[in-house]
């Protein structure tokens, strides 16, 4: 089997993109991400898109800029793992190239949201619970997966609401110098995290992933040919992806066991420990999920989490940078595209191109997504070449 | 301007019919295997515990313990109507975990670990629902004649 490598990298600023047809927003990421590593159309024989599953205006996104573009591949779908899609995408490349089915592999999402209301997309999303005995109850995504945890966590670990909310103010102070992120501006304080707007109790719109439009492409090869291209390769160590028996969230609302365990599997997969990782991109679309995420990769005792973002442990200068390109909270969060995002920031950084964010002498980062928010996990360990 | 937006309903089938039978009646019930004796909610055809397919329907008791809760202000578009209330997520006392609306109680007096109780309500004039409540407090002298049976 092959190792396999990223090649090139592209992504749109995280914004609304309501007014823009998908073809559109893919092409420019995919040209920004052939620019980047000057692959040629020729090069190119594997592509998997992302299979976004509202809004759908032109169907058959896959092939229809295949022929858009004029491509002819060995391999062409479209991929679903709900918020883990583009970790399961960019594994299943990874397969094709290990065993020489393609040779270079372009991976894309489009997230494509804004122009449908929050109250419909909650009507939308709403389904992704159980559709005849859960969703009766007007149960929603925010206030079983961000609220419902927040209050059981607070109550179990007896941990100040503050600490969490210090998740917040760490992403945006983060993101004020992303230039890709959304949610720039103004800075934020703990104090303005807990009175801003209540979603569902007990948490608030800045302890909240917003709904946002992205796009994200990564480029993809086997070992025979990454060295070929513009940028160093940055290689895949290791992957991990792991599910819950779960529709929705794990039983245990204080934890993210599917989580720990892909860490796990993607630390052995890569040879490394949890602790030889020198900084994550994680997808946590809610501050809780931060650190939870810390507890589950065994940082601290469980319920410690909170505590070790108070004291800095996941500061850009702290031990363990989390989240350093702003997170969901605030570099943004186009949910089917979010994981792509944390993967090429995770290459960025180890590439040295993450400019004002950039963390001194990273080798060895971690990239995640999940589905339904956390009951399934999609875990990269990436690696600069030493 | 649009459409009113109507909120899901479950879908009955001839397997589920039972359950939602039951609730009309203020029978709250779902499914056991008949070969592990697992109880399991939302009511299944095949165990999870063991993949059996010998199930039995079985009544519940109504009696649940609050795991976690929220209040929602922001909801769905079907639901703008009857915002703000309170979901939940609790435990059964025999063992699943489900989630269910809270009813007759201030968000501010909830807390976890609290006794719930069932209540029934309606969807639509066909289809009934249920809902989960505090247990009302317990009467420190039992009561003449002992006639305490909840529903």
């Amino acid at each position: 089997m092959k190792r396999v490598a990223v090649i090139g990298v592209g992504c749109l600023k995280i914004d609304s993109y309501a007014e823009r047809p998908e073809h559109e927003l893919l092409t420019e990421t995919l040209k920004m991400a052939i620019d980047d590593c000057g692959v040629t159309k020729k090069d190119i024989d594997g592509m998997l898109i992302i299979d976004r599953v509202y809004n759908e205006q032109q169907m058959f996104e896959n092939w229809y800029p295949a022929a858009y573009l004029q491509m002819e591949t060995r391999i062409c779908g479209k991929l679903l793992c709900g918020g883990a899609s583009p970790g399961f995408a960019l594994s299943h490349a990874r397969y094709a190239l290990a065993c020489g089915d393609a040779s270079v592999m372009v991976v894309a999402s489009v997230n494509h949201e804004t122009q449908v209301s929050t109250a419909d997309h909650m009507m939308f999303a709403g389904r992704t619970f159980d559709r005849d005995y859960d969703l009766i109850h007007g149960v929603t995504i925010t206030g079983v997966n961000g609220a419902m945890l927040t209050q059981r966590y607070l109550w179990e670990h007896k941990v100040p609401h503050e600490h969490i909310a210090m998740v917040a103010v760490r992403n945006r102070e983060n993101a004020s110098l992303n230039p890709i992120a959304r949610y720039r501006q103004p800075l934020i304080t703990v104090e303005e995290v807990l009175s801003s707007r209540v979603i569902a109790h007990p948490i608030h719109l800045l302890e909240c992933a917003s709904r946002d439009d992205g796009a994200a492409v990564v480029i993809l090869a086997g070992e025979d040919r990454a060295r070929e291209f513009r940028k160093p390769p940055i290689w895949i160590k290791g992957y991990g992806e792991y599910h819950d028996a779960a529709s929705y969230i794990s039983d245990d609302l204080t934890r993210l066991p599917a989580f720990g365990r892909a860490v796990r599997i993607a630390c052995e997969r890569g040879g490394v420990k949890p602790q030889d990782v020198q900084f994550a991109e994680v997808y946590a679309p809610f501050a809780v999920m931060e650190v939870i995420a810390l507890d589950e990769m065994g940082f601290a005792p469980r319920g410690q989490g909170a505590r070790l973002v108070a004291e800095g442990f996941t500061h850009r200068r702290g031990k363990f940078p989390l989240n350093v390109s702003g997170g969901l909270t605030s570099r943004g969060h186009p949910t089917y595209a979010t994981e792509l995002y944390n993967f090429i920031g995770a290459v960025q950084q180890l590439r040295g191109e993450a400019g004002a964010l950039q963390l001194p002498g990273v080798t060895i980062g971690m990239a995640t997504g999940a589905h339904s928010g956390a009951n399934g996990h999609t875990v990269h360990i990436l690696e600069r070449e030493g | 301007m649009s459409e009113e937006v109507r909120a899901y309903l479950p879908r009955i089938t001839q397997f589920n019919r039972p359950f939602w039978e039951g609730l009309k009646e203020k029978v709250f019930r779902t499914t056991r295997c008949q070969d592990c004796q697992a109880v399991s909610f939302p009511p299944r055809s095949l165990c999870p515990e063991c993949f059996s397919d010998r199930y039995e329907w079985t009544r519940l008791s109504g009696e649940a313990t609050l795991y976690s809760f929220t209040k929602h202000e922001i909801v769905p578009r079907a639901y703008i109507k009857e915002a703000p209330y309170i979901t939940a997520m609790v435990d059964l006392s025999e063992g699943p975990r489900l989630l269910c609306r809270i009813k007759n109680a201030a968000y501010e007096d909830l807390i976890p670990g609290m006794s719930l109780e069932i209540g029934f309500g309606k969807l639509t004039e066909e289809i009934a629902t249920f809902y989960f409540e505090p247990t009302p407090p317990t009467p420190t002298l039992p009561l003449e004649g002992g006639e305490q049976g909840r529903g």
